[in-house]
């Protein structure tokens, strides 16, 4: 197994005095689709933020291509890593085009200006998350998968080797939630883009998802393949369910049932 | 209301409409002077003219006309610059306590009697320009050096009230500087001078051109700061560069006009709804604006009431004010 683009070793981290993870260890592979789940204050969102720099690491706990990230500016994080957050705000007024162009920033210096191949690094993004259609219209006036799409545009125009999303599905119906979830596979597979997203719905993790890390309690409960880490034991341990697992009839993979 | 997309045509048409107020309120005042005579002496350095009119228009009128623009664009600019950086269209430029902390210092000055200059500035001036900023960093640091954007608006409104309640103490306390103290915090141009412009425009005018290089990490603060630092944006050394820049320009505005309200709130505020949130083309057409606005409002100012003139500040409120709640009450959402 690949040594993994992404490692986080030994993680002890806590905040305001209180202790929220305990030796976490996490590696992942180089162009995974790597799903994060776990009940409520399992530590999820906190982890991509550390991930990100968003919250602030300890030295020698989490590594960025065999580099101590502690070591990185915040443009040197944007460049290699972009972030589709939980809240994307939405009443600011930009145009989608000019939304997306800001993903270019961390490539740019201040006071210079975009050039021609920021431009078709935008416009790629804008064909790749098809919202080429959108790009004048307003952002505060587009839909809630519309919006979602601008966002992940803005993350691709980043160009990163990592893509981390928080809940990319939240607030979306559920044939918005499959296109999204399908466009981030087809762009982690066609551009070799590690996905690192916190999911909710178990059986879009064991549908989209290449890992699964499973957390409870700031600590990582099982990892590994989906089908090894979304087990009845599992599910009883963390969530105090019963489930049976099935065979989804359309795609063959596996498939969880929840006993009401 | 969609933004308007024609934006050269925004700006070409600013350019034209300040340029006609300029020679038009150089034409308008108590000495009544020809237009065409005003024009003439703009265009040709012909000594014909009698010499009177000269110094009404050149030394009297002009400073007056380029101070009242100049003021006009730091005003509107370092608005549009809280308002974003605050996310919050009640934002202005003196939400870090900018025009409480000149006018105690004016106050304070009056009262003492101060008689220094510097630069070719007066006490007043001076003392404007020190408690502005002197409450505005005091601020900052009171409130956990700008940690939360909220807690900076809450210590700014704080330092506001405590500062006003002091400057009605020195005014109590001070009985035959009253009037003086409330002329000067009503904003007025009438002791306009090339020395004032000299000091203050170059203050204001690169301050402007500043944040306006600094357009992309501007707009992208108002995306919240997940989000801007996911973007690459250092987003408290960066509050900071544009916090301290704005309310330098905002300091040296108050410092040569006084108190003078609703320019930093409506300006920008109105140009968001017309034109976009793009600081790229918002920060230019705020100064354009802004220098315009001032400009009628001053005009008016001194005109309405002659031979006496009131103060701008009562006419840009009376003026923004109504506006402004029209604005709010048909677009209510502009910033989040």
């Amino acid at each position: 197994m690949n040594r993994g683009v992404l490692r986080i070793n030994n993680l002890d981290w806590g905040f305001n005095g209180r202790n929220i993870f305990n030796s976490v260890n996490i590696s992942i592979p180089e162009g995974s689709f790597t799903g994060i789940i776990g009940p409520n204050g399992a530590g999820k969102t906190t982890l991509l933020k550390l991930i990100l720099k968003l919250l602030p690491p300890d030295r020698n706990s989490i590594f960025l291509n065999n580099r101590d990230i502690t070591g990185f500016t915040r443009k040197d994080i944007a460049r290699k890593m972009s972030y589709v957050s939980q809240t994307p705000g939405v009443d600011f007024g930009f145009t989608v085009e000019q939304m997306v162009a800001m993903g270019r920033n961390p490539h740019l210096r201040s006071f210079s200006s975009e050039t021609s191949e920021d431009r078709a690094i935008v416009t790629d993004a804008l064909r790749d998350t098809q919202i080429e259609y959108l790009s004048s219209k307003d952002i505060s006036k587009i839909s809630g998968g519309e919006l979602q799409r601008v966002i992940i545009a803005r993350a691709l125009a980043q160009k990163p080797a990592i893509l981390a999303l928080d809940e990319p599905t939240n607030h979306l119906d559920l044939n918005h939630q499959m296109k999204i979830l399908s466009l981030i596979r087809e762009l982690s597979a066609e551009k070799g883009i590690t996905v690192i997203a916190v999911l909710h719905d178990f059986n879009h993790a064991l549908e989209y998802c290449d890992n699964l890390i499973l957390m409870n309690g700031g600590a990582v409960v099982a990892s590994g393949l989906p089908e090894d880490v979304i087990t009845p034991d599992n599910m009883d341990t963390v969530y105090h369910l019963e489930i049976v697992m099935e065979k989804n009839p359309f795609t063959g993979k596996p498939y969880m049932v929840v006993r009401s | 209301m969609e933004p308007v997309r024609h934006l050269k045509i925004v700006f070409a048409l600013l350019i034209l409409f300040l340029a006609a107020a300029v020679f038009l309120s150089a034409a308008m005042g108590s000495a009544s002077i020809p237009f065409s005579d005003v024009m003439r002496m703009f265009t040709s350095p012909d000594k014909s003219f009698p010499s009177a009119f000269r110094i009404i228009i050149f030394q009297i009128r002009l400073p007056r006309i380029i101070l009242s623009v100049i003021v006009g664009m730091g005003l509107a600019v370092s608005g549009a610059v809280f308002q974003g950086i605050f996310q919050n269209p009640m934002a202005n430029p003196y939400v870090l306590g900018v025009s409480s902390g000149a006018a105690f210092g004016v106050a304070v000055g009056m009262a003492m009697g101060f008689e220094v200059s510097f630069l070719g500035l007066g006490a007043i001036s001076i003392a404007a320009f020190t408690g502005g900023i002197l409450t505005a960093l005091f601020v900052y640091f009171i409130s956990g050096n700008g940690r939360s954007v909220f807690s900076l608006l809450l210590s700014g409104i704080a330092m506001g009230f405590f500062l006003s309640a002091l400057m009605s103490l020195i005014m109590y306390l001070n009985r035959n500087q009253i009037e003086n103290i409330v002329y000067w915090s009503m904003g007025s141009f009438n002791t306009a001078s090339w020395d004032k412009i000299a000091v203050a425009g170059p203050v204001i005018i690169l301050g402007s051109l500043f944040l306006m290089a600094f357009y992309r990490d501007l707009n992208i603060l108002v995306l919240g700061d997940d989000t801007a630092r996911s973007l690459g944006v250092s987003v408290r050394s960066r509050r900071l560069l544009f916090l301290l820049v704005s309310t330098v320009i905002t300091a040296s505005a108050v410092s040569v006009s006084g108190v003078i309200g609703f320019v930093g709130l409506i300006i920008p505020h109105i140009l968001r709804i017309l034109t976009g949130p793009d600081h790229k083309t918002l920060i230019p057409l705020s100064m354009l604006s802004g220098g315009l606005f001032l400009l009628l409002a001053d005009t008016l100012s001194r005109t309405i009431l002659s031979p006496t003139e009131l103060p701008v500040g009562i006419v840009t409120s009376l003026f923004g004010a109504p506006f402004f709640i029209y604005l709010l009450r048909n677009h209510r959402k502009v910033l989040p």
